[in-house]
């Protein structure tokens, strides 16, 4: 729900196998998308994290649409590829594919910090062994915690590092380290695009475009000094990631001005699936591992608590460590909804460009590289941000970025009550014989199992 | 201070919320108040909360009518919204229950939905079945 201070409505709920592909689970969205839409309800965006199932399911959700838009930024450089955004077009209602800004965050923090490559733009790189002096460091706004046995979907952690705070800090003690400063600055920027409470929509379109033409300089760095993306450039998710997040502000942004009348404010931060892990955080509260008849009898109590959080405007402590999600949606401080109901114009975009391409070219020029240096004659020319995916199999990345698709099972979630299901499981199918006392501390061991069932269905 | 001197008051005879201040401080007095309403606003949360319908266990028609009689409700029939989708581990156990409209038993926790259990030795071939397999996911849109 795109609206300050209203609670989401949870739509529907299916128990699924876990190993369902991508074309199976877009049936599902297919189905509630057409459902939806028969009741003219004007869903604009399709949001979801980074993992590489939820990723396929929004591409197969454009491919299979009734007809796609395409929206096109023009490059205010000459030979460079304009920034074209694919929207798909199902039953007459635009939708754009939006990727979680705050698993974006994390995920630009997980490359950093990834043993696996050297990001390298120009004279300068960026890497973990500085972020990790800079923690040990008096009055550093970084944590011990988020450099040593660190929570790789700690949000606040992320926070904490992409921050202003932290680029201050960098730049008044280790003005040396210029590819953390630039890294940290570009991405913090994309994402606060997202984020951000009361900045203009076209100040938002300007921080995608400089992030989109800082990475296309990136690459063709790399291309003219025939480094290897598979090293020195993010992973191919991040990548696919960075892409949409780009693609996807300026795409709610051209539907909220080209297809919503009646004057509708655009809040970016809440088209995310951030209030899906809410509730599924608040159900771990309430029955650690719930069953699927758990889930749907706490569905009222989960409602309550989304209001409550809404209204009271909960939000968890920032200073947190190594504490997982941290749902900041409700949290609209600094909301301005004037400058959110205002859009701008083409010619406006077009003249941001210009400005984000110069903002660009200049971070690039800090970090020793002259972009004419990439852009001239004899250079080769820039390539297509579609070609960044085509780039050979990167089996260092996918490891790297394994712990997105093993997210869910991060939750907080041990099994324990899984494992013990298993093992009373094998105790009945087995035929063994044991002594009394064994057989006995057996029985109480299921004793205690349904009594702890027992317990969860009594606080559902 | 306990919210009890409120309710004393109101019994016996009406005080001037200045008389209140005069009591309790203008800071306790403010802060109890807040407190008052807030329980006040929570136990009618509850109380709606209690008549609304069940979740649909499918997705249905009745999905879709739910959501559209919460956006009649807000005032927000045509205004632009945003869908999202994300799954999490669950216990995978089979579970019964009873449903009063359909006035029979169904097991919950497969991936094939609700099924309707006829009688006892129904169910025992169910759960016996190979075929039917335990969710271990369960995958929600807002």
């Amino acid at each position: 729900m795109p609206l300050p201070k209203v609670a989401p409505i949870i739509v529907a709920a299916l128990p699924i196998s876990n190993n369902l592909s991508a074309e199976q689970l877009v049936v599902y969205t297919q189905q509630i998308l057409h459902g939806l839409f028969d009741r003219h309800i004007r869903v604009v965006s399709y949001a979801c994290d980074g993992t590489e199932t939820e990723r396929a399911v929004q591409r197969l959700l454009v491919e299979t649409a009734d007809s796609k838009v395409t929206v096109q930024v023009k490059n205010p450089r000459s030979g460079c590829p304009d920034t074209e955004v694919k929207i798909a077009c199902i039953k007459g209602n635009h939708v754009v594919m939006i990727q979680d800004s705050k698993h974006g965050l994390k995920t630009f923090r997980n490359n950093l910090f990834s043993g696996a490559r050297l990001l390298t733009f120009g004279n300068y790189t960026a890497i973990y062994q500085h972020i990790r002096e800079i923690a040990f460091e008096e009055g550093s706004p970084i944590y011990h915690r988020d450099v040593e046995k660190l929570d790789r979907q700690d949000d606040n952690a992320a926070s904490r590092l992409f921050s202003a705070a932290t680029l201050e800090f960098l730049s008044k003690n280790h003005p040396d380290y210029r590819g953390e400063i630039v890294y940290l600055f570009v991405f913090e920027e994309l994402v606060d695009a997202y984020q951000n409470r009361s900045m203009s929509h076209t100040e938002r379109i300007k921080l995608v475009l400089r992030a989109r033409y800082f990475l296309d300089l990136w690459k063709a760095f790399l291309d003219r000094t025939q480094y290897s993306e598979t090293k020195y450039f993010l992973s191919r998710e991040a990548t696919d990631i960075a892409r949409m997040l780009i693609e996807g502000i300026i795409g709610l942004i051209m539907v909220h001005h080209d297809h919503i009348d009646g004057g509708f404010p655009l809040l970016p931060w809440l088209h995310s699936s951030e209030a899906c892990e809410h509730v599924f955080g608040e159900a771990r509260q309430i029955v650690k591992d719930f069953s699927m008849l758990d889930f749907l009898y706490m569905m009222t109590k989960l409602r309550i608590s989304l209001r409550e959080a809404v209204l009271h405007n909960k939000t968890n402590n920032p200073k947190a460590r190594a504490s997982g999600y941290s749902h900041t949606y409700f949290d609209h401080q600094g909301l301005n909804l004037v400058a959110l109901a205002t859009f701008p114009s083409d010619d406006d975009i077009q003249a941001i460009a210009e400005e984000a391409a110069d903002e660009a070219e200049s971070l690039f020029a800090l970090l020793g590289i002259a972009p004419s240096q990439l852009q001239g004659s004899d250079a080769v020319q820039l390539p297509s941000i579609h070609t960044w995916l085509d780039s050979e199999s990167d089996r260092m990345a996918e490891d790297d970025n394994n712990w997105m698709d093993m997210e869910s099972g991060n939750e907080d979630f041990d099994g324990d009550a899984c494992e013990l299901q298993d093992l009373l499981e094998q105790e009945e199918a087995g035929q063994v014989s044991r002594s009394r006392e064994t057989q006995g501390r057996l029985m109480s061991l299921t004793c205690a199992a349904l009594a702890v069932t027992a317990n969860d269905m009594m606080r559902v | 201070m306990n919210l009890s001197i409120f309710s004393a008051y109101k019994v016996h005879k009406p005080i001037a919320f200045s008389d209140i201040i005069l009591l309790l401080g203008p800071t306790v007095a403010i802060g109890e108040l807040a407190s008052k309403f807030w329980d006040c606003c929570l136990s009618l949360f509850r109380e709606k909360e209690a008549r609304q319908p069940w979740f649909p266990m499918k997705i249905g028609d009745r999905t879709f009518q739910l959501v559209q009689e919460h956006l009649t409700a807000l005032g927000y029939s045509d205004g632009p919204l945003g869908l999202s989708c994300d799954d999490t581990k669950l216990f995978p156990a089979f579970r019964m229950y009873w449903d009063s409209q359909e006035r029979t038993h169904f097991v919950v926790g497969g991936i094939d939905g609700p099924m309707r259990v006829a009688n006892p030795d129904r169910l025992r071939i169910m759960l016996q079945d190979p075929g039917t397999a335990k969710a271990t996911k369960v995958r929600q849109c807002q």
